[in-house]
């Protein structure tokens, strides 16, 4: 399958790493970033993570006729200016299908605002339950707005042109809005305030008791303590809190409240033993403790390392490693 | 005027899911979005007719077969099928279809062209492959909540419940629909294997090269971005209420500047001054916010060409202009009124097809809803066979889930169906 890619921002070029990722040629127009800033070092990491397996075409050599699908995130106007606007493409190839990604859509009220993604994101639902309560609400980071985008993106490159081979009909035009494609991520919250009209808060900052969903310090790095609908007493005995089991069980997945002494207890019990320790005592039981790793443990992990998830790229005259594609049995 | 085509890519393609909670229930929502016929497998016990798995929406409009694979007349029952399908997945710990005789090898055997997706926490093969996973726990395994805080934090975690459990299920639908390219290209099957963890690192691809170059955790700036200064989340008026503002070039800062008016704000000033500065520009920024409406600042801003746009809660999302004008949110029609609606809004397929209409969504089936309707049409089973398993106990069925209101909710609350738009029961449409 034969893609041309024409990017500027996040979306239209991580939907074709994932195109690529999947056995899609990709050829790419090499546009300017919207917003270019090569002193800035997160643009290097941008471009080595995201801009990778295609080959670069002039625009004054693209025929439409060659391509399947046309991924892009430059909008109408400068797509005009470049020859390629929808109605040019689909004269030239009517089976043609382009998928254009922006923060707000190409339709509605915000189809023109200027936008960079914590507008998306925010717009999107997200940002107001992330961080603490009482406190400023957080982004997610980097452009995440934009790369789920593209993950629709490549989806509805994937899925259109199967539609269209198989019989149903000519090429397409997909507008996907990150803002739309948000909604999803946190859609249980939206409609069970449709069907209960209960919000939902950010979590406070310092909880006034231990949960069943609380992060703490292990001897090697951050445990997240997730014992969904256990019972304090056994989650007590698990962690070596047995002098605090009380027999006024609490229902389960309820805070237990704390004082200092627990506290102080609870923090040194936890940093006894090592995270993956924890970890795996707890996957024994079936709960779904998880380690909090960082980017090196992420590269380096056990798990990670087993499944071969990582790429090898070439930087300068350096080899480092890169997050690959989640899924194994496709090409990989 | 002629009704617009319904867009359905996916029309004739098979699948049988056998899926539990969210993640993915959810991608194999977006195939039958797509027009695939979706089967979810469901166990005979009633584990996901509640209230969550209604309100969440991810098994609207899919068929539900109740199969005991418990009984070998049951596993029987699956293989076949398994078999004629296009596309068989599951979401349970890794090797617990093998054990049932349904796991990829054994299915592709006899099947060389079908495509499997298994779809776990921390995927196969590895140390990890069959703990138990949420998808909060992958997000910290996949290194999202560590890259949430800075070093004096402790990690934290996003609040959306299903941010990772939608992730996958994205990155689901999209290895299925690739397969299925592939196929068609090819004639050949594939036996895939999703982790969730893997989605959520592969999302944060950026940072986590950022890292491998820098050999060091890459710097937290909360809300900032060292390309657009400045940038961040301001408070509004009202109760929790906030703006997200981002500052492109220059020429966007001294039109900002115009606006607020404040001594503070120094319109000569270039990206590295205002980084210098960027703590009391917040402040300057956050005295003029902090008395107007969101939505009426992100009016004026946005005419001045200025990024900007309303932080979106639970209450106003739904109402939200630029939602409601792409049709964000579907109402999905319930055949007898759930908590007192006949309607609720779910978010259908988040693309606009242009020229097309998309498929719209319908209510949730319950467990073992279809049995009849599938086997009769997958299988082409006569009524006597159907009752026989039935009567074995390879089949299974449960009544309609009953929604008990939640306590203290504010659904009678005058007004409250207006405020969404929705229908309340008696209320003709």
């Amino acid at each position: 399958m034969r893609i041309l890619e024409i990017s500027e921002t996040p979306a239209a070029a991580y939907a074709a790493l994932l195109l690529t990722s999947y056995g899609a040629d990709v050829d790419r127009i090499e546009l300017p970033d919207r917003h270019p800033h090569p002193e800035v070092p997160d643009q290097l990491a941008a471009d080595t993570f995201l801009k990778r397996n295609r080959q670069l075409v002039d625009p004054s050599d693209v025929n439409p006729a060659d391509y399947e699908v046309v991924i892009e995130d430059i909008g109408a106007t400068a797509l005009q200016k470049l020859g390629l606007s929808w109605r040019q493409l689909h004269a030239a190839a009517p089976s043609l299908v382009l998928v254009s990604l922006s923060p707000f859509g190409q339709s509605g009220p915000y189809a023109n605002w200027a936008a960079t993604d914590i507008n998306a994101q925010a717009a999107g639902g997200v940002v107001h339950v992330s961080g603490f309560e009482e406190e400023t609400p957080r982004k997610l980071p980097g452009d995440l707005a934009a790369m789920i985008c593209g993950i629709h993106g490549a989806t509805a490159a994937f899925s259109t042109t199967f539609g269209i081979s198989n019989g149903a009909g000519e090429g397409v035009h997909i507008d996907i809005s990150a803002q739309d494609t948000l909604m999803h991520h946190w859609t249980r919250h939206v409609t069970d305030y449709a069907y209960s009209g209960m919000t939902t808060v950010r979590q406070a900052r310092d909880p006034d008791g231990i949960h069943t969903r609380h992060t703490a310090r292990a001897r090697d790095g951050w445990i997240f303590i997730h014992a969904l609908r256990q019972p304090w007493q056994d989650v007590a005995a698990f962690l070596g809190l047995g002098e605090f089991i009380s027999p006024d069980l609490l229902e389960p997945g309820a805070p237990q409240p704390w004082d200092d002494t627990m506290k102080a207890a609870f923090t040194e019990a936890v940093a006894q033993r090592d995270r993956y320790d924890w970890f795996a005592d707890a996957a024994e039981l079936g709960w779904t403790f998880a380690p909090v790793e960082d980017p090196w443990a992420v590269a380096n992990g056990p798990q990670t390392t087993a499944r071969g998830s990582m790429d090898e790229v070439s930087v300068d005259d350096r080899t480092i490693k890169v997050p690959g594609v989640p899924v194994r049995g496709m090409n990989n | 005027m002629t009704p617009l085509q319904t867009f359905k890519p996916l029309a004739g393609v098979s699948v049988l899911s056998f899926e539990l909670a969210f993640s993915l229930p959810s991608g194999t929502r977006a195939l039958h979005d797509l027009g695939a016929d979706v089967v979810r497998v469901s166990p005979p016990e009633r584990q996901q007719d509640r209230y969550i798995s209604v309100i969440d929406g991810v098994f609207h409009g899919k068929r539900c077969i109740a199969i005991d694979l418990t009984k070998p007349s049951g596993r029987d029952l699956a293989l076949r099928l398994a078999l004629k399908a296009d596309v068989v997945c599951n979401n349970f710990r890794p090797h617990v279809l093998e054990k049932y005789g349904l796991g990829a090898e054994t299915l592709r055997a006899a099947r060389p062209n079908l495509i499997t997706l298994q779809l776990s926490g921390y995927g196969t093969p590895g140390p990890w492959s069959n703990f138990p996973a949420f998808g909060p726990s992958t997000e910290a395994a996949g290194g999202l909540n560590r890259l949430m805080v800075d070093d004096n934090e402790i990690p934290t975690r996003l609040q959306t419940g299903v941010f990772a459990d939608q992730l996958a299920g994205r990155n689901a639908a999209l290895a299925i629909v690739a397969a299925l390219k592939h196929r068609q290209d090819s004639g050949e099957g594939a036996s895939l294997d999703l982790s969730m963890a893997a989605c959520i690192t592969h999302l944060l691809g950026v940072a986590m090269t950022r890292a491998a170059l820098d050999d060091g955790m890459p710097p937290y700036r909360f809300n900032r971005d060292p390309r657009f200064v400045p940038q961040g989340i301001y408070r509004t008026l009202g109760s929790d209420e906030w703006l997200s503002l981002s500052i492109v070039d220059d020429a966007a800062w001294v039109r900002l500047c115009r606006l607020v008016a404040d001594p503070a704000l120094s319109p000569d000033a270039d990206r590295e001054q205002r980084q210098a500065k960027h703590d009391a520009i917040d402040v300057a920024i956050e005295r003029w916010t902090s008395n107007q409406d969101k939505d009426d600042l992100c009016r004026i801003l946005q005419q001045a060409g200025i990024a900007a746009a309303p932080v979106r809660t639970v209450a106003d999302s739904a109402t939200d202009p630029q939602f409601l004008a792409r049709k964000a949110l579907q109402s999905v029609h319930h055949h007898t009124p759930k908590l007192g609606f006949t309607a609720h809004p779910h978010p259908p397929l988040p693309w606009r097809i242009v020229g097309r209409e998309r498929r719209r969504l319908t209510d949730y089936r319950h467990t073992g809803q279809d049995n009849a309707a599938v086997l009769k049409s997958w299988l082409q089973m006569s009524d006597v066979e159907i009752a026989a398993l039935r009567k074995c106990g390879a089949l299974a069925s449960q009544p309609t889930l009953n929604l008990k209101p939640r306590p203290d909710s504010p659904l009678a609350e005058p007004g409250f169906a207006s405020k969404l738009g929705l229908p309340a029961a008696g209320t003709k449409q």
